[in-house]
């Protein structure tokens, strides 16, 4: 993904405008060619639901017997009942329309659902997203500069270990590190106001970003002590510029490349690891919501969860494309290449 | 039921209204502390908290523990699980299609404004009305017309004589709504919170997540003890443990029973346990080989270790299934001694006995075995692993059992579209204990289609017969002896393999108290139920 974005983007410029201008031309195209991406992931959702075995109605009677008018009124109302493409039909004039229909199991609107629980989500991964960056990184140039010593080899293991074990698992440790034996954070509830909220979610996005902060903290090392031995960091040395100037102007800058490539990556499987933790802590947020949809066949809310998953997958990308070349315009636009 | 109808008349014959507010008072809504020892709030977590409080559209157990203290129905279940009233103080049969109830005065919904016969009369329509969608509407499947006959008269015409009607005021499709609320597309929201006539009002609710409740001062009955009520979700079951074992929360509902040992391990807590009314059972398709065979469906029934099962799954907490009903689910119509009699005079009783199956499996037309998968819901706490233990039995007499471990949603359609059944598992808690309820589900031919719940396509119309009777005659006597017949004919034909019995069980910090729990926790206004401080 990332790989093609600059050749996209040269294609993107013929007459070569104002680099501003360019600039909008390309998220323009790239932003273009989401559309028909998310057609068809939604299309496929819709069919796979479709095919796997199961029935949303009954998810709404669990172990019982039913009215059969009563079953027969609810199909009519989710239009159960018409053939596959007039279902996929129907649903589609209304997403176009701004309407992602009425969940089933929760009959109300699936916009204001998700506006429900967008909230949680949203901040569990931006704290969870500004843990694995800032302290991943951190930690990952500290022990590149500090190659070889115990701390070095601290960070090393502590990457191990994060990504050994999944966040669900470390989630419960650390609600009963924190939580039962220490008592500094809470158990459940995503708090109300900033302040609470952070506060509630602190364990939850550092479960989360420990599972994934040994890719950063990995990527970085290995960027840095790549760029620390080049011969410009001689150089520099050499003319006698301090070690914090060469750090942070040079040497960082150019590791954060490989991290910012990754970094979509990074952001997408925290977002796909909220579902986990979510539930572990009883967070009513999106990810939550996606599980139990699809275990009960709730085709609108499953439709409207992947559908703004899908487009926020998409938008990361392009928005890492976006980034990528504010860290290093030298390679904006394919300039590198030609 | 027919004990709620009997007593019912002779109370209309000779009690004073006074007279009968101060039984009620009693037996029905017993006074949960002494005045003085109000309690502020307590929090309480439930597996989940519902997207709508809107009953009709969000009929689950959980939306039951939050709603049952904020409406009430015409008439309510008592610790003994019997009919007791509530909004109505008494009720007569007027004869076997006919009920009438009457309103108690003076009852007024959470915004002040009175109960009339039109907001009974209202939601139950609602219910019926096939437009509505209700979740509920099986329950008002026998009712012909419902009627406002006096401002505090409802009338109710049954198609038919219908003994089980009599309950369905008493549970969740009871529960009485403001008829210009229900009227409001948007009710059960935040926007919109359902108003009721009971001891709590909805002050906040943020779907999914937790349900604020207050005491009302203008409560007809009781004084409640807690003032504020808090219900959080808590879906995942260590982490309700480990809030217990904080104190962050003060009880909880519905505890796997694998579970019990980890929960009373935590000191501070109280574990209640309660038959849960509910059955584990197979069910065998009659109408297809190989369970077409008598002597094959007498073979599993006796390769089931219901007593091995209770040990390693319930902890104890449960009993072996002799039979179908629950003995407790008898009640009414049976005395528990009767019922156990009865029971244990049931021949054969299929207890686990690997010699007789394997000799049942001899006389069969399939003495070799034969190949069969059962499909188990992998959302349950124990079917998976009630059916290792049933298929590692039937390989043992050379029956090659395979367990199809699927979603619950997957499961559930499979089985109620009565497609392929061969061999099932099916796991069921009742509305309402009512004696004719389970052997109606599983026993009669009408069911035993796609919608209905005999897995087991059991048909004898002798059966059929005896529940016609049990269902439309009120008088225990005869609904006991044709219940009886109905019994004798399913055990003798093996018209499902029943397994256990389980306990329900609640976890409460033990500075509280809670006497009232029952296996209708999700109908009854639980913390008005002999709750309080130990």
């Amino acid at each position: 993904m990332q790989g093609a974005a600059p050749s996209t983007g040269s294609t993107a410029i013929p007459g070569r405008p104002g680099e501003d201008s360019s600039l909008v031309v390309f998220i323009t195209r790239r932003l273009a060619v989401t559309i028909p991406l998310l057609l068809i992931i939604s299309f496929s959702v819709f069919a796979l639901v479709h095919i796997a075995p199961g029935d949303p109605v009954r998810s709404l009677l669990g172990a019982r017997a039913a009215d059969p008018a009563t079953l027969v009124a609810i199909r009519a109302r989710f239009h159960l009942d018409d053939p596959f493409l007039v279902q996929y039909g129907k649903w589609l004039l209304q997403v176009i329309r701004g309407d992602l229909g009425v969940s089933i199991q929760g009959n109300r609107a699936v916009t204001s659902i998700i506006a429900d629980r967008l909230g949680v989500t949203i901040f569990l991964s931006l704290m969870s997203t500004a843990l694995v960056l800032g302290l991943g990184i951190l930690l990952g140039a500290v022990a590149a500069f500090r190659r070889g010593t115990r701390f070095d080899r601290a960070v090393v293991m502590f990457g191990v270990f994060g990504i050994s074990s999944p966040a669900f698992v470390t989630g419960i440790f650390l609600l009963y590190l924190f939580g039962v034996l220490l008592h500094w954070f809470p158990i459940f509830g995503p708090g109300r106001g900033f302040l609470d909220r952070a506060w509630h979610l602190t364990l939850p996005a550092l479960a989360l970003a420990i599972s994934v902060m040994a890719i950063v903290i990995k990527i970085t090392r290995a960027a840095m002590i790549e760029e620390l031995a080049r011969d410009y960091v001689t150089f520099a040395r050499a003319r006698g510029l301090s070690s914090r100037r060469i750090l942070f102007a040079y040497v960082l800058r150019n590791s954060l490349i490989p991290v910012v490539t990754a970094a979509g990556l990074i952001v997408v499987g925290i977002v796909a690891g909220a579902i986990y933790v979510e539930v572990t802590f009883s967070l009513p947020g999106l990810g939550a919501l996606m599980v139990d949809a699809i275990q009960k066949r709730d085709i609108p809310t499953i439709q409207g969860t992947t559908l703004l998953f899908s487009a926020f997958v998409l938008l990361v990308n392009l928005a890492v494309d976006v980034i990528y070349t504010l860290i290093d315009p030298r390679i904006r636009f394919g300039r590198v290449e030609s | 039921m027919a004990i709620g109808l009997t007593r019912r008349r002779i109370l209309v014959a000779g009690m004073t209204h006074a007279a009968f507010v101060s039984i009620a008072g009693t037996f029905a809504i017993a006074p949960s502390a002494k005045a003085d020892e109000q309690i502020e709030s307590i929090t309480w977590a439930l597996p989940s908290i519902p997207e709508t409080l809107f009953i009709p559209r969000a009929w689950m157990t959980y939306t039951g523990a939050v709603m049952s203290l904020v409406q009430e129905g015409p008439l309510s279940f008592g610790d003994d699980l019997a009919l007791g009233p509530a909004l109505a103080d008494r009720w007569e049969e007027v004869n076997p299609t006919t009920i009438k109830y009457h309103l108690r005065g003076g009852v007024k919904f959470g915004d002040g404004s009175p109960l009339t016969a039109d907001d009974i009369v209202a939601t139950f329509k609602y219910h019926m009305s096939p437009d509505s969608g209700s979740q509920l509407a099986s329950f008002y499947n026998s009712v012909a017309t419902v009627e406002a006959t006096a401002p505090d008269e409802v009338t109710v015409k049954l198609k038919a004589p219908n003994v089980q009607f009599a309950f369905t005021p008493a549970h969740m499709a009871g529960f009485v709504f403001k008829k210009e609320q229900l009227a409001d597309k948007n009710i059960g929201t935040p926007e919109v919170l359902p108003l009721g006539t009971g001891a709590y009002k909805l002050v906040e609710f943020v779907p999914a997540d937790h349900v604020l409740l207050e005491a009302r001062d203008d409560y007809w009955g009781p004084k409640p003890v807690v003032k504020r009520i808090n219900f959080q979700a808590i879906p995942d079951r260590p982490a309700r443990l480990l809030a217990m074992q904080q104190g962050e929360i003060d009880g909880t509902f519905d505890l796997a029973i694998s579970d019990i040992d980890q929960w009373k391990a935590l000191g501070n807590v109280d574990v209640v346990t309660a038959p849960s009314l509910g059955v584990y059972l197979l069910t065998l398709d009659h109408s297809a080989p190989p369970f077409d065979d008598i002597h094959v469906r007498r073979a599993v029934a006796y390769s089931v270790d219901r007593k091995g099962l209770i040990k390693a799954l319930l902890k104890g907490n449960g009993e072996a299934a002799t039979a179908l009903n629950p003995p407790e689910i008898w009640s009414g119509v049976l005395s528990p001694d009767e019922v156990r009699a009865f029971y244990a005079a049931l021949l054969p009783n299929y207890a686990f006995d690997l010699k007789k199956a394997k000799a049942e499996l001899a006389q069969s037309s399939h003495p070799d075995g034969f190949d069969v998968t059962i499909p188990a819901s992998t959302a349950d706490p124990y079917m998976v692993n009630i059916l290792q233990s049933v298929t590692e039995n039937l390989k043992q007499i050379g029956i090659r059992a395979h367990i199809r471990e699927t979603d619950n949603n997957t499961w559930f359609t499979n089985y109620i579209n009565h497609d392929k059944l061969g061999m099932q598992i099916m796991a069921y808690y009742p509305d309402f204990a009512d004696a004719a309820n389970y052997p109606s589900l599983f026993f009669s031919s009408a069911n035993a289609k796609k919608d209905g719940m005999n897995g087991s396509n059991f048909n004898n119309p002798e059966v059929d017969a005896e529940l016609k009777i049990a269902n439309e005659n009120a008088d225990p006597k005869a609904r006991a002896e044709a219940l009886k017949k109905v019994f004798k004919i399913a055990n003798e034909e093996v018209a499902v393999v029943p397994i256990f019995w389980p306990a329900s069980a609640m976890a409460i910090n033990n500075k509280y108290k809670l006497t009232g729990y029952t296996a209708f926790w999700y109908n009854i206004p639980w913390a008005m139920r002999g709750f309080g401080l130990r």
